[in-house]
């Protein structure tokens, strides 16, 4: 009996998986290999759980926040709000109750080999990801938006979760194998980075969470002010010490910053001075006595049942919605060979959206459409190539540069900045419509939600190469030389 | 077995079973820089040439880590135990349980971000975010 005892999950255990569960959803999408992109992705799920996994129900407050920074401005509000009320309700309970990375980490800890004890070495580094918050989420990506580069600098260059779900997720897929084409140094230092954290998970408690995450840092700012979390009765304490003890995050007092509220100290408290915040609305068990009686102990499980039943509810609509919603976005994606279907995109310049459109099937010459987007780093590194390609070939190749973006359209004042007077025709596209579905342009060229995408046709509309990675002068220019002659 | 020698056993797995993990990790790290420095580039067969590669300290992984938990379970070291025996027995009376109510500061706090979120809300936010969201820029997760 002590040994099935063992592999009964705990309930907070139980909730980690409940909400890795909920938050990855889109179980149609580690299939299809596609990314979700049902309406639910406008709301940022609390935890680190990145939007290019091809299961993520909904965004990422890190991303969405390294990305309000760095281009889409008109998101800081709406982004700090929500982590502002993330803080404020759950503090740091969050990364001990709901963050699917913080389960892997567990997962990954609970390997029997010899651990990792903190220590002072470990509380210094904890001090980590104050750094890394600063440095790679605020200053790198403001600094580089003033040059108008969107650089969301953790995503990029740290975050594992990001490499894990979102680009090994994508790469397992079979129909995604033309991503290995564009794989390098960026890649192959996040792969390092990343076996070298999840390795380290092993050894070492919440490896991430404790000295790398960022989001536990801006969580940790409110720990102590959250509505729910742990908090200790200083009456009752008579300083044992054994919550310090048994506690294995960095935590110098019950409820500081570093605590993750997993309660595993409430358990060893000898005066039970421990207790979880807010325990009156949602945490019934903590007023029960030792013996309850037998009708509160009736409603107590009837309460359980009752939430157990919403919980199981809501993932089985979330995921009944997801499996639809993925089935109903239209795979008309065309490839090389077939004939670009005629389409009259809206010409925009530095003034914003002309009264002209353009059919890049008829333009009569060879035609390069690419795809971007003012938020997308390599789309705007690119971009001065495309501007080189269409000034050399002016009379036998067209340029066609579609920006894709849904509501704040902050490509005119980009063009003006930049491509002024350039030989590039500057049009728009409307990849997400108004219930969440992938469509338009970028669609029917058979993009899949990744950017930069570049499709070039030849003179007759016939799709001739399709790039998803960057694109440098050379490789356009051999695109086009390896088009037939008319 | 005396706890001694269930001990030394516990260590002596220990420190295969960390080695093997440690040389699994340095294996996936060495193939996946293996293919970068060739030159040759990223191919679907490169990467699973190169996850083959790692295929036995990895093996020896699983099978170490299923033999530890057992072990783990039947020679607990003092003090050891996955759930702690007193987990269910102690709480705190009915009398125990008063919330401490939350600070001036709380209220604010929550106040501001809901005041925010809703500025971003009818601002266009929540829609710039979906467009983020679903529009994935390959070069930030890794992959360009």
């Amino acid at each position: 009996m002590k040994k099935i005892r063992n592999f009964i999950p705990s309930k907070r255990r139980l909730m980690q998986l409940y909400f890795a569960l909920l938050f990855n959803a889109n179980l149609k999408g580690f299939v299809s290999g596609r990314i979700y992109q049902g309406q639910s992705k406008q709301f940022c799920v609390p935890g680190i759980n990145c939007y290019s996994c091809p299961g993520a129900t909904g965004a990422c407050p890190l991303g969405s926040l390294q990305g309000a920074f760095s281009a889409d401005r008109s998101t800081l509000f709406y982004v700090c709000g929500i982590l502002m009320l993330q803080t404020v309700l759950l503090g740091r309970m969050i990364c001990g109750w709901l963050c699917p990375f913080g389960l892997i980490q567990e997962l990954l800890y609970r390997i029997p080999t010899p651990k990792l004890k903190k220590g002072p070495v470990t509380r210094i580094l904890s001090w980590m990801k104050y750094v890394l918050l600063a440095v790679f989420v605020f200053v790198i990506p403001v600094t580089y938006a003033f040059r108008d580069i969107p650089l969301p600098a953790f995503c990029k260059f740290i975050c594992p979760a990001g490499t894990l779900e979102g680009g090994l997720a994508l790469l397992a897929n079979q129909v995604n194998e033309s991503y290995f084409a564009m794989l390098g140094p960026l890649f192959t230092w996040k792969f390092l980075l990343m076996v070298s954290i999840l390795t380290g998970c092993i050894f070492a408690f919440r490896l991430f969470c404790r000295f790398l995450c960022p989001l536990g840092a801006i969580y940790a700012l409110g720990n102590k002010l959250s509505f729910f979390g742990i908090q200790l009765d200083e009456h009752k304490c008579i300083d044992c010490g054994k919550c310090l003890r048994t506690c294995e995050m960095d935590i110098r007092h019950v409820g500081d910053r570093e605590c993750i509220s997993c309660g595993e100290c409430i358990d060893v408290c000898p005066t039970q001075a421990i207790r979880f915040k807010g325990g009156r609305i949602f945490l019934k068990e903590n007023e029960i006595s030792e013996s309850p009686s037998p009708a509160l102990r009736k409603k107590r499980t009837a309460l359980q049942a009752i939430t157990a039943g919403i919980m199981a509810a809501v993932l089985a609509a979330t995921v009944v919605s997801c499996w639809n919603t993925a089935d109903a976005a239209p795979d008309v994606g065309n490839a090389i060979g077939d004939r670009c279907p005629g389409y009259a995109l809206e010409r925009i310049d530095e003034n914003g959206i002309l009264s002209e459109t353009i059919d890049p099937a008829a333009t009569g010459t060879i035609t390069i459409v690419n795809f971007w987007g003012t938020w997308c780093t390599p789309c705007i590194q690119e971009l001065p190539y495309f501007d080189r390609i269409a000034s050399d070939y002016a009379d036998t190749v067209t340029v066609i540069a579609v920006h894709t973006h849904s509501v704040v359209d902050t490509a005119p004042d980009f063009i003006a900045d930049h491509y002024s007077g350039s030989s590039i025709v500057f049009a728009k596209d409307y990849p997400v419509d108004e219930v969440g579905l992938v469509g338009g342009y970028y669609s029917a060229l058979g993009g899949r939600g990744t950017f930069p995408y570049t499709v070039i046709l030849d003179e007759n509309g016939v799709i001739q190469d399709i790039f998803v990675a960057a694109l440098d002068y050379e490789d356009l220019r051999s695109a086009i030389k390896a088009i037939p002659a008319k | 077995m005396t706890n001694e020698k269930a001990a030394a056993l516990r260590r002596y797995f220990g420190i295969i079973h960390s080695i093997s993990i440690l040389l699994a990790g340095l294996c996936l790290m060495l193939a996946c820089a293996g293919i970068y420095f060739s030159g040759e580039g990223y191919s679907r067969d490169a990467v699973a040439a190169a996850f083959s590669s790692v295929s036995l300290p990895v093996f020896l992984c699983l099978i170490l880590t299923g033999v530890s938990f057992p072990l783990k379970w039947r020679y607990p070291l003092p003090g050891e135990s996955p759930r702690p025996a007193g987990k269910q027995a102690q709480k705190p009376s009915a009398a125990d349980t008063a919330d401490v109510p939350p600070q001036k500061a709380t209220y604010l706090l929550l106040a501001a971000g809901i005041v925010l979120a809703l500025c971003g809300f009818f601002t266009g936010g929540t829609a710039d975010v979906l467009a983020k969201a679903v529009n994935i820029c390959t070069e930030c997760i890794g992959l360009g």
